[in-house]
């Protein structure tokens, strides 16, 4: 798949889970992984990436199993971010689509 | 793979990191492989699912890399950088050291004029003068075209040395360049090492 792409969804799947919820580290991953096949070890340095750019900030809570775990939560910009990447990929998918479908000139007739 | 050995490769393979930066990656993935097995997950199931810890480590790397060479301007830093950056795959090395040795190199060619002149015109002027000075020792230069020559020569030293001046503006705006390109180029590609 296309390099951009990919580095394009992930980061967008990473944005829309933690749009609905904060979310700790291994949670968030296994919620991905779910759903695209892709290693999980490669979403933690996105993670990181992200925060530093200030699009999330982390906070740490006690968990009933043990030590406390580190939780993403989205900052507002994070929030204008996955606004805007969202609707890129929105458009994308549309115009995907209408060429899979056979659509594409639809429009100009 | 079990998650000592997981953890230890990732360890090893993050060197150049600061001690803070790799306290922070590590203290991630020990809870990654703590909150697996609450989950009921195994050691080698957790850590073939996060794959291989040497390329995972360079995508943290070459963040931290260029990172540091952007808190802290220095040649090595930017090399550094530059490698951290190439270390994640072909594509790199097409796209960021081609350009990036091509204007290295014009750089490098420019100082080397500009400090050629810098040197030589004020040499020139030197010697120009001495035949003044003594006339049947040094060169046989008629008086009026050396001096001419002492005021060409001085003139060719001082843009010498203007020269350097405008490529010390042009190298940091080229060491800004490169940082941003580098950063740049990770956003495009750090979905690249999803796919291995």
């Amino acid at each position: 798949m296309n390099i951009q792409f990919k580095k394009g969804v992930l980061e967008l799947c990473v944005l829309a889970l933690l749009k609905r919820q904060d979310f700790y580290g291994y949670e968030l991953v296994h919620r991905i992984s779910e759903n695209i096949t892709i290693a999980e070890g490669t979403i933690y340095p996105l993670l990181r990436r992200l925060t530093l750019e200030g699009y999330f900030t982390t906070y740490l809570q006690e968990s009933a199993e043990g030590p406390p775990r580190k939780y993403y939560r989205l900052t507002e910009k994070g929030k204008e971010y996955a606004r805007e990447l969202e609707e890129e990929w929105n458009l994308f998918v549309e115009g995907v689509n209408r060429i899979i479908g056979g659509s594409e000139n639809d429009e100009e007739k | 793979m079990k998650k000592n050995e997981f953890l230890n490769q990732l360890d090893a393979a993050l060197h150049g990191l600061t001690y803070q930066e790799k306290q922070e990656i590590m203290a991630d993935y020990t809870e990654h492989f703590r909150a697996g097995a609450e989950q009921g997950q195994g050691e080698e199931e957790i850590a073939a699912a996060l794959g291989n810890p040497r390329s995972i480590a360079k995508a943290y790397r070459a963040d931290c890399m260029v990172e540091q060479a952007r808190n802290k301007m220095s040649a090595s830093n930017i090399f550094r950088a530059v490698l951290a950056v190439l270390s994640l795959g072909f594509f790199n090395v097409v796209f960021v050291l081609g350009p990036f040795l091509g204007l290295l190199g014009a750089l490098i060619g420019l100082w080397a004029g500009a400090v050629g002149l810098a040197i030589a015109g004020p040499a020139g002027a030197i010697f120009a003068i001495a035949s003044l000075i003594f006339p049947h020792l040094v060169f046989g230069l008629g008086t009026m075209s050396a001096i001419a020559l002492v005021f060409i020569l001085i003139g060719l030293g001082a843009l010498g040395v203007l020269a350097c001046i405008g490529l010390y503006y042009l190298s940091v705006w080229f060491y800004k360049l490169t940082i941003k390109y580098l950063n740049f180029n990770l956003r495009i590609i750090n979905g690249r090492s999803a796919e291995q």
